[in-house]
């Protein structure tokens, strides 16, 4: 009798074990692997990857971008999404986890001796792809940094907005200070 | 600072950024300001920057990744201009190559950028390639396909990108004197033209709006210079301007103006509201190529006595490299102020290059035909002194016969007399007619012959000691040696070492190809994780496989995020993996101690049967 009520225990145990799917996993496996989860102590970041200034001057675009693939009828490539920031994230670094995990597409001249990285397209959406004055520029917290993507860090509660000018800039608020 | 940069407009300027802000170095933090000991110390910092010793090559393996890109094109043309020996055809043999591949894609270099081709041409020409029979076949213009046949759909794509893409092309199409064939898209006054009618009111040039930009302005005049001297006159329409006519000369001489008025106090400029170096760079380009002497010239000397020379240096870091601005911002801190900036570097060099070659009576910066004869340069100085001697009072006979004593310089050389604008003005005023004018244009592949070279011992053993597994670390050594056997004289064993590079260039193309799809499909098939299950196990270990077969250097290559997202995935798979043989173990004992229960019941109750039966029989 006893016996069975212990093997009956083990029963029971094996099938919630069973059930509950209970993953074994090492410490560090854990962390790599849950790397990107939000959870309630992470810092984050929010960042967003916008064109709608192009929706103002489809003459000026590239014949063969005027599909909705390319430029989305709302302008938003990505809407405002929230990342866990890890150590030394930079403007670039969220912006190239983001397209990898969304599936965007993205070009960049990408150093790793000097470290600095140019982006040239993303959503096959180019520099010069809506007239000569166009191309990606990144904003965070409502301002442009005069520096590399790949040099910005970021901190806790940054909004990163990665938008396409037509205007270099003026089209989307950096007036460049151009003041004398 | 940027635009010249051409290569990289907007977004470059903007996101991609390749200075970093900068802490301000007090001037004293450095002596020694003379041209040489600058650019010694500009070569000094690069090399250390790429790892290269002192002895080294700057253009050392590591930089040769960058090999046509705006950080790697650049050095070489100052290196070149420099007549400083360096590793010029490793250079050439990388640029071919990666020219070829890209080729290989549509649009080539670059569908919008036009000045990737000029750029690219400069550094060529630079190290003593040929930019008309460029990629590893010779079989690529880059002059014909970056300049005047640069079209598509019947339209003309030069200034796609903006006024870059006419500048840089003009540059191009001069950097040798290449003639524009009858026919072409574009011809030179068509480019020409594009650049003066973009000319803004304050007299200057923009890369937009109504402001004149130093950088801008500097780089148009750079490539206005050869025609200075021009009598042409030109009537357009200008957008900003209304109905104009004028001459290159008049359009010059409003962009200097401009640049004296803008210059501080310091000697430098401000560009895009933040004083820079590279504006000061680009300015001491387009003066010397004026033949404009930066250290006497009243126009360029601040209030305080200052030149663009000192502006320039005021940027001078202690390493020996340049900062881009003296501008510190406390809002990003971490993004490495103080430090010094490549594009800052680069064009600091170009800039002392060119005051180096104005010293010397060299060409103008990007001017790459031969050197002047002595006996040329003798009759310039010449012309030039008779010009000096005239004055409006002076009889129209000695007039005529000045201008006759110019006219005698070949059409092409005749930009280099730095007074004519004078002679120009006395000829108005006497009312002698300008004679007409011809400049013969070099129209075969520039005169750049490549003679054959010797494979010498020192190539032979350096392809005896490449490593039995090739890397593509090996790249540049391998691409210099194949490109040298291309081109070489006959010696004995040349077929086996042929054999060999060409073996060897084969198996790094194939690595380079291996990374690209290791990469593609880490991106493609794994990303972003939510679709993880066990079918996909063989395949990821594959990938890991091919991954980790590859070399540490060939691995480095790959961007954290390609290696953390293979790692990560495989992980994943894994703990899947054994999760479901702990399940399935699980099970196993879980239905075994299943059985052993049922058995036991009944055992137990045949147990308690026997003895029920045994107590009824009692």
């Amino acid at each position: 009798m006893k016996k069975d009520i212990f093997a009956l225990c083990i029963v029971i145990f094996l099938v919630v074990l069973i059930c509950t799917g209970t993953k074994i996993q090492s410490v560090d496996d854990y962390y790599l692997t849950h790397i990107d989860d939000i959870k309630e102590d992470s810092q984050t970041v929010f960042l967003t990857v916008k064109c709608d200034t192009v929706l103002k001057n489809w003459d000026k675009l590239d014949s063969a971008l005027r599909y909705e693939k390319y430029v989305p009828g709302d302008g938003f490539i990505l809407k405002r999404t929230e990342y866990v920031l890890r150590d030394k994230d930079t403007a670039y670094s969220i912006l190239d986890r983001a397209v990898r995990y969304n599936k965007i597409h993205m070009e960049c001249t990408y150093s790793a001796n000097y470290s600095s990285v140019y982006v040239q397209g993303i959503n096959q959406l180019y520099e010069f792809s809506c007239g000569e004055l166009s191309g990606w520029m990144y904003m965070v917290n409502g301002v442009f940094p005069n520096y590399g993507c790949s040099k910005y860090y970021l901190s806790d509660g940054d909004e990163l907005v990665w938008c396409y000018t037509c205007d270099l800039g003026r089209d989307v608020g950096c007036d460049w200070g151009l003041m004398r | 600072m940027k635009k010249r940069y051409m290569c990289c407009l907007p977004a470059f300027i903007i996101a991609a950024a390749v200075w970093a802000g900068a802490a301000a170095v007090p001037a004293s933090a450095f002596d020694g300001t003379d041209l040489n000991s600058a650019i010694a110390g500009i070569i000094e910092w690069k090399k250390s920057e790429v790892g290269s010793d002192a002895e080294g090559f700057l253009i050392n393996d590591k930089f040769l990744e960058q090999a046509g890109t705006t950080p790697g094109d650049w050095y070489p043309v100052g290196l070149g201009r420099l007549g400083i020996a360096d590793n010029q055809e490793g250079y050439l043999a990388v640029i071919n190559d990666n020219v070829t591949k890209r080729y290989s894609f549509p649009y080539a270099l670059d569908k919008a950028k036009a000045t990737e081709w000029h750029r690219i041409t400069l550094s060529v020409l630079a190290c003593g390639g040929n930019p008309r029979k460029a990629g590893n076949n010779g079989d690529i213009d880059l002059i014909a396909d970056g300049t005047y046949n640069r079209a598509e759909n019947g339209e003309g794509i030069l200034g796609r990108q903006g006024i870059n893409g006419f500048i840089w092309g003009l540059i191009a199409l001069d950097s040798m004197g290449y003639e524009v064939p009858d026919g072409a898209y574009y011809t030179r006054d068509d480019i020409i033209l594009n650049i003066l009618n973009r000319r803004l009111g304050d007299g200057g040039w923009a890369l937009t709006g109504e402001t004149s930009d130093p950088d801008m302005t500097a780089m148009a005049i750079q490539s206005l210079a050869p025609y200075y001297n021009s009598e042409k006159v030109y009537s357009f329409n200008a957008p900003h301007g209304g109905e104009t006519v004028e001459k290159v000369r008049d359009a010059v001489d409003g962009g200097l103006n401009f640049l004296s008025l803008a210059q501080l106090g310091d000697g430098d400029f401000k560009s895009w509201g933040t004083e820079n170096s590279e504006s000061c760079a680009q300015t001491i380009i387009a003066l010397c190529s004026l033949g404009i002497d930066i250290f006497s010239d009243e126009r360029f000397i601040s209030e305080s006595g200052k030149t663009v020379f000192d502006g320039l240096m005021k940027y001078r870091n202690a390493d020996g490299g340049f900062l881009h601005s003296g501008t510190y911002d406390s809002e990003n801190p971490s993004a490495e102020p103080g430090k010094s900036n490549t594009m800052a570097g680069e064009q600091a060099l170009l800039a002392l290059a060119a005051i180096s070659r104005f010293k010397d009576g060299q060409r103008r910066l990007y001017d790459f035909r031969p050197e002047q004869s002595a006996e040329l340069k003798e009759k310039t100085a010449a012309a030039e002194s008779r010009i000096e001697s005239l004055t409006y009072s002076s009889p129209r006979a000695r007039i005529e016969e000045v201008y006759g004593f110019y006219l005698s310089i070949d059409g092409a050389e005749r930009s280099y007399v730095k007074n004519y604008y004078k002679l120009s003005k006395i000829l108005a005023a006497a009312g002698i007619p300008y004679a007409e004018e011809k400049t013969e244009y070099n129209s075969g592949d520039a005169g750049v012959i490549t003679p054959l070279e010797e494979f010498t011992e020192a190539d032979r053993s350096a392809a005896d000691a490449l490593p039995e597994k090739l890397t593509t670390a090996n790249r540049a050594e391998v691409l210099r040696l194949w490109r040298k056997l291309q081109n070489c004289f006959d010696f004995d064993g040349k077929e086996s070492y042929v054999i060999k590079l060409d073996k060897a260039k084969n198996e790094i193309e194939a690595i380079m190809r291996e990374i690209d799809d290791i990469k593609a499909e880490i991106k493609e098939k794994l990303y972003p994780f939510d679709k993880i299950n066990l079918s996909l196990r063989g395949e990821v270990h594959r990938l890991c496989d091919r991954f980790f077969a590859l070399s540490e250097y060939d691995r480095s290559q790959f961007e954290q995020s390609d290696i953390e997202g293979l790692l990560k995935c495989r992980t994943q798979i894994d703990n899947l993996y054994l999760a479901v043989w702990i399940s399935s173990g699980c099970g196993v004992a879980a239905a075994a101690a299943v059985v052993f229960i049922i058995i036991n019941i009944k055992r137990r109750k045949k147990k308690k049967a026997l003895k029920y039966m045994a107590e009824s029989d009692e």
